[in-house]
């Protein structure tokens, strides 16, 4: 006689990550391309997200990627870029976050302040991350700004790999 | 609280989002955007920072705290999780999953709850059950607590510190006490039961010639008045029966309707603690035992105090348990333990929703080693308008049990046995409704 646990997330959770996703919307408003494709990615991460399914939620994850691409190609600022960025990697893990919370306590259960320590953490780890990016990017732009970028990009690689271990 | 089995475990998080930065920066290099590089570049390190995250340290209490640790049935018990954390380092999540009992249902609240806790600080929730009859063990509390980038968790299953049960034991009648009839050959010292034997009593049975030695108070006057022959009156013989309710509490007893519903042996229980009640006020002695993998037994005898132990085994005798048994049951040497304690004029009143043929050759075993046996059925195929009805499978298989347990039901009354079938109607009603067919 157990009551069926729904596993559906909150919508506090829901709202998180459709309010990152339109950030992503905002910063990739250069083109038409990628306006639609940013646009379809908040949809169908939102659709996902609110019926607690992660694979629907990282299709509509990939369709921002998408957004923050074209915007790249369609020579946006790289400051709209890193916002934009940003505001991806935080829409998907507040998505991924909420559905993971909702599978494992419920509609039900009050998860808000999980959602937000969780959310407030990694909003702060985006500023730092994205803030030293950017910094780099400028102190280095004398002329050789993808070497340099490159060279962070690999430096970057091996320490992920390192701890990967 | 003890800690059993810490179990660390990644959450394979950001597990695939290098090769997504990487295809980012590529398209980046190639296209000469150092924008998108740099978007790459933003990318990576997020997904390294969560990787050099440690893994949450968890050092924790719990408590649980119960309303009231004997409520009356369908009462309301506020159940109240506290948790603190005694270590001194954050918890940045925490998901705390209490272990309902299972057959209690959560009436609003939830028993999981996911939160962050500072060193020192405290977090409780609550939620409501209702209570049902039995003794109900909280199962462990699990806790789960994740790093801030949620990469890592240490899931910990423990035992709470202070409330772990909830025991409810109902009144022996819940509404009024049944009057079920019994065979009517009964023996043993005087009591209620009216039997077809002429004697001393109250209710006239018969006259017949006087016999020397018989009590003037008993010979008829006002015949000897008339006719000059000294008869004797013969009044009804009233003794008092011994009767074993037995209740059938094998797995199989645990039918229900559909999982949300009350199963058979509930409505046993509550069976065997009316007619307990109607039997024992009219002074016969009666007994209770279980056809269970687990021993129950309480010999027959009457009494207050005897009452009141009747109503503490229906309510917390683990054979009785609120779910069912994971013993398995052995069905010959149970019932032969069974024949051998029952005394030799005990009557049986056999509650069982009748769910196999082992529970009708019960009955009609102990009838024929005479043990005149009633069964008292209640009908778990009820379908009643509230159930689901899309489910149509649901609906044909209940028809289908419904007609097997109803062939069984007219193969037992064929072999003398007594059977009440018990629907949707009152206990009080289904046994009127019986005793008028046993009475023609």
């Amino acid at each position: 006689m157990t009551t069926e646990l729904e596993t559906r997330p909150s919508r506090f959770g829901v709202g998180l990550a459709g309010l990152f996703a339109m950030g992503v919307v905002i910063a990739t408003a250069i083109g038409f391309t990628s306006l639609l494709l940013s646009l379809l990615g908040v949809g169908v991460l939102l659709v996902g997200t609110a019926a607690g399914r992660e694979a629907i939620a990282t299709l509509g994850g990939g369709a921002l990627v998408g957004g923050v691409l074209a915007a790249g190609l369609a020579d946006a600022s790289p400051e709209a870029l890193v916002l934009g960025t940003a505001c991806l990697v935080l829409a998907w893990d507040t998505s991924s976050q909420a559905i993971d919370l909702g599978r494992t306590l419920g509609k039900r259960a009050d998860t808000t302040r999980a959602l937000a320590v969780h959310t407030a953490v990694a909003t702060l780890a985006a500023a730092v991350i994205s803030g030293v990016g950017y910094a780099v990017f400028r102190v280095a732009d004398g002329g050789y700004p993808i070497t340099v970028l490159v060279l962070l990009l690999f430096g970057a690689l091996v320490v992920g790999a390192a701890y990967r271990g | 609280m003890s800690a059993e089995y810490p179990i660390v475990r990644s959450t394979r998080r950001w597990h695939g989002v290098n090769a997504l930065a990487l295809l980012v920066s590529g398209v980046g290099i190639l296209a000469t955007r150092p924008g998108l590089v740099l978007s790459g570049v933003v990318v990576i390190v997020f997904a390294v920072a969560s990787r050099v995250d440690t893994p949450p340290t968890a050092d924790l209490d719990v408590q649980r705290r119960v309303s009231a640790d004997t409520p009356a049935p369908n009462a309301s018990v506020t159940v109240t999780v506290t948790v603190t954390n005694a270590g001194n380092a954050l918890c940045p999540e925490l998901r705390v999953i209490d272990g309902v009992p299972p057959a209690l249902t959560v009436e609003s609240g939830s028993p999981r709850h996911g939160t962050a806790l500072r060193p020192g600080k405290t977090v409780a929730f609550e939620y409501t059950v209702s209570a049902r009859r039995g003794v109900h063990r909280f199962d462990p509390l699990v806790l789960i607590a994740r790093n801030a980038s949620g990469t890592t968790e240490r899931r910990r299953t423990v035992e709470s510190d202070g409330d772990e049960t909830i025991t409810c034991r109902p009144p022996l009648s819940r509404s009024e006490p049944v009057a079920l009839p019994l065979y009517d050959h009964a023996a043993g010292v005087t009591g209620r039961v009216a039997t077809s034997a002429g004697g001393a009593g109250t209710a006239f049975h018969s006259v017949r010639e006087y016999r020397h030695g018989d009590p003037p108070n008993r010979i008829d006057w006002n015949h000897t008045a008339r006719t000059g022959e000294l008869t004797t009156v013969e009044y009804r013989q009233e003794r008092s029966a011994t009767v074993v309710l037995l209740v059938d509490a094998r797995s199989a007893a645990y039918v229900a309707p559909d999982p949300d519903k009350r199963p058979a042996i509930e409505r046993s229980i509550a069976a065997a603690g009316a007619v307990f009640d109607g039997l024992l006020s009219v002074g016969n002695r009666v007994g209770l035992a279980a056809l269970s993998p687990t021993e129950c037994w309480l010999a027959p005898a009457s009494g207050t105090a005897h009452r009141v132990r009747a109503r503490e085994l229906l309510g917390t005798h683990p054979a009785l348990a609120p779910t069912p048994p994971e013993q398995s049951f052995l069905k010959m040497t149970s019932l032969r333990r069974l024949r051998h304690r029952l005394p030799t004029d005990a009557q049986v009143v056999f509650c069982s929703p009748l769910p196999d043929s082992y529970a009708a050759t019960v009955a009609r075993q102990l009838h024929a080693h005479g043990h005149p046996t009633t069964v008292l059925s209640p009908d778990p195929t009820q379908f009643d308008d509230q159930m689901d009805r899309d489910e149509s499978t649901t609906e044909t298989k209940l028809r289908l049990a419904g007609i097997e347990r109803s062939l069984r039901c007219s193969t037992l009354r064929d072999d003398g046995v007594r059977v009440v079938d018990w629907g949707t109607e009152p206990l009080r009603e289904a046994v009127a409704t019986a005793s008028r067919r046993w009475s023609k």
